[in-house]
This record gives C-alpha cells, sequence and structure tokens, in this order.
C-alpha cells in the first residue's frame, strides 16, 4: 500500500476552494502528481459498499419517518477517478484514494478531509461513521453480519428436524400426534421456514452493514428496501415456527372432537407448505431489479 | 445476480460542479463526498 499522501491518523491537510477562488489552493503531503491507490482492489468496494449501505440505511430511515422526526438533511456521493477526472486531480489534487470530504451547509468547503487509505479493508466503514459522527452528530453503528446467523439457523433447523424425527419414534406419547409422517412434517416446514423467511435471499445477497443510532432510536436497517426481506423473512419464520407449535399444543388440549378437526386442518394444510415454499423461493430467486431510487436526491 | 439499487449520488465533473458550486446560493444541506476509484492501479496515465 502506498504510503505517500497520507498524514498522522489518515487526515490529509487538504484546504478545498472553488475553481473561481473558491477553489484557490490545496495542500499535499506528497509532490507527486501520480495519482496512487491501495493494491488491494477489494479493499475499495468495501469501503464503497459501506458507505452505500450509510446512504441507504440513512435515506430509509428518512423515508419512514415523518419530517418532524427526520435526520438531518444529507446527501451521500462519489466521485469515481475515472468519472471525474478534472475533480479529483484538478480541484483536490488528490494523491490517494478513497478520500472522505464532508461539506457542510451555507459554509465554506474548507473542512479537512479524511483519508481512507490505511483504513480501508477493515474499519473503512467504521472511519466513514466516525466521521458523521463529528460532523453532524449522526451515529451509526454496525449491525452483526446476518449471514452468520442464518447460517446457524439453518443448522439448527436441519438438526432440529433430524432430532425430533427420531425421538418422535422413541417417544410413546408421540402417537397421539394428528401427523403420522413427522420425517414429512419436519420437512415440510423446514423448507417452508427457509423459504419464506428469506434465508436464502439473504445468502444471496450481501447483508446490511449498518444501523443508525439517533437520540436513542436503534434501528436495523439494510441497504435497499428489498433487503428488509430478510428481516421480515427471518421474523415470518419464527412466528411459523410459533404457530405450529401453538398448533400442536391446541389439539393435545383440544377434546376429541376438536382433535379430528384439527387432525383435518394439519393434514390438508401441512401437506400443501412443500408446494407454496418452492413457489415463493422461485420469487426471491426470479426477482426482478428494483429500479434505482436516485430521484430521492431531487427533493434536496 | 441482480445489484442492488443505490442511494449514492454518482457524480462526474459536470454533476459536482453543480451540486457544489452555485453562484449567488448557498447550499442548505451538507453533502459527504467519498472519492474512490472503481478500477484502481498503480499510476494514472491520465495524471501524467
Amino acid at each position: 500500500m502506498s504510503t505517500e499522501g497520507r498524514k498522522d491518523n489518515g487526515e490529509s491537510n487538504v484546504a478545498v476552494h472553488s475553481a473561481e477562488g473558491f477553489w484557490s489552493s490545496c495542500t499535499h503531503t506528497t509532490p507527486s502528481s501520480v495519482l496512487k491507490s491501495s493494491p488491494s482492489p477489494p479493499s475499495y468496494s468495501i469501503v464503497g459498499n459501506e458507505f452505500e449501505g450509510m446512504a441507504n440505511t440513512y435515506l430509509q430511515r428518512n423515508a419512514r419517518r415523518p419530517s418532524d422526526n427526520q435526520l438531518p438533511p444529507l446527501i451521500f456521493a462519489r466521485a469515481d477517478v475515472e468519472t471525474a477526472p478534472a475533480v479529483v486531480h484538478e480541484k483536490f489534487q488528490l494523491q490517494t484514494v478513497p478520500h472522505l470530504f464532508f461539506f457542510p451547509a451555507n459554509q465554506a468547503l474548507s473542512l479537512p478531509a479524511r483519508n481512507l487509505d490505511e483504513l480501508s479493508v477493515t474499519s473503512g466503514g467504521t472511519a466513514i461513521a466516525e466521521e458523521l459522527e463529528d460532523r453532524i452528530g449522526l451515529t451509526l453503528k454496525r449491525v452483526p453480519d446476518v449471514r452468520a446467523t442464518v447460517k446457524g439457523a439453518v443448522l439448527f433447523a436441519v438438526l432440529a428436524a433430524v432430532a425430533v424425527y427420531f425421538l418422535m419414534d422413541q417417544w410413546s406419547w408421540t402417537k397421539t400426534l394428528p401427523f403420522r409422517r413427522p420425517l414429512w412434517l419436519c420437512f415440510s416446514y423446514l423448507v417452508f421456514a427457509i423459504a419464506t423467511g428469506g434465508m436464502i435471499y439473504c445468502i444471496i445477497r450481501r447483508p446490511p452493514p449498518f444501523g443508525i443510532t439517533q437520540q436513542k432510536v436503534k434501528l436495523i436497517s439494510t441497504r435497499d428496501t428489498s433487503d428488509m426481506f430478510v428481516f421480515e423473512g427471518l421474523l415470518m419464520g419464527f412466528l411459523q415456527l410459533a404457530a405450529g407449535l401453538a398448533f400442536v399444543l391446541t389439539y393435545f388440549f383440544a377434546s376429541r372432537r376438536r382433535q379430528t378437526l384439527l387432525q383435518w386442518i394439519g393434514e390438508n394444510c401441512v401437506a400443501s407448505f412443500p408446494s407454496r415454499a418452492c413457489g415463493l423461493l422461485c420469487l426471491v430467486l426470479i426477482s426482478p431489479p428494483v429500479p434505482s431510487p436516485s430521484i430521492i436526491f431531487a427533493r434536496y | 445476480m441482480v445489484e442492488s439499487p443505490s442511494h449514492v449520488l454518482e457524480l462526474d465533473d459536470s454533476k459536482f460542479d453543480a451540486m457544489l458550486i452555485k453562484p449567488g446560493q448557498k447550499r442548505s444541506f451538507p453533502v459527504v463526498i467519498l472519492f474512490t476509484a472503481a478500477n484502481p492501479k498503480y499510476g494514472c496515465q491520465a495524471c501524467q
């Protein structure tokens, strides 16, 4: 990784002004005119992805809140070396990327930029979050990687299904259950929970990187509105499980006549779960792209 | 796989000027900009 163009703690001393006198000078820590970057391309995508995740989280939070309970107005933007060469090379005269600049409202563009060059791989997103907290008091906290949770949940579901299958053969009281095909029942619920729980969707797509905290309001938000399916699906999966358990308990405590009715409902409804689950799974996999909501910026 | 939609405003040279430099008009909102490189490499030819 290049060590040029950096100062202590990743702060670069760049004063920015406009081209018509607004951009009067730039102070550099390296005389080189060659743009240098990290030798590790993935580090850039990580910073960019987390930056994008924060932007999506921020705007989704505001979109769901009334105007009097919204976060302070803020625009997230990205300038690439190739698409904005004049800005990067001539106005800012950057020697390294990624750099993060914050331009306050109604003020000259003179605040120092944060050079994320050293922080990009492991804490680039954290550095961006710290910058926003320092500037406008917006606290962004990283939410756990839900992929590990999903993998654990799937493993638990499989093990639980196998265990229940064998235990139902061992325990005599299970003979009174309304279903005589425990493996089919467990498999059915497992497939249905996975398909409707958003687990496949969550594994395929990246998990949400950030939540927003402000004024003791903690949110779990996602990269885009479609990713909310992950959390909604996980919640629905839990509710499915709870509903199944409630159904079985109801059967035990019901009268003999109602047990017959419950048995009929269970055998006829549960049998259709796998087909519904497969249909939902197909919908998840072939879901069309969501149009970019960048028009949201127009309101600013 | 389908790419996720982005809420990040992608700036080029003209958009950058239009958003940040408005003669006779003050910005009423802060802007945070990440300068990055989609295709990072040592020694940018355009800079030399």
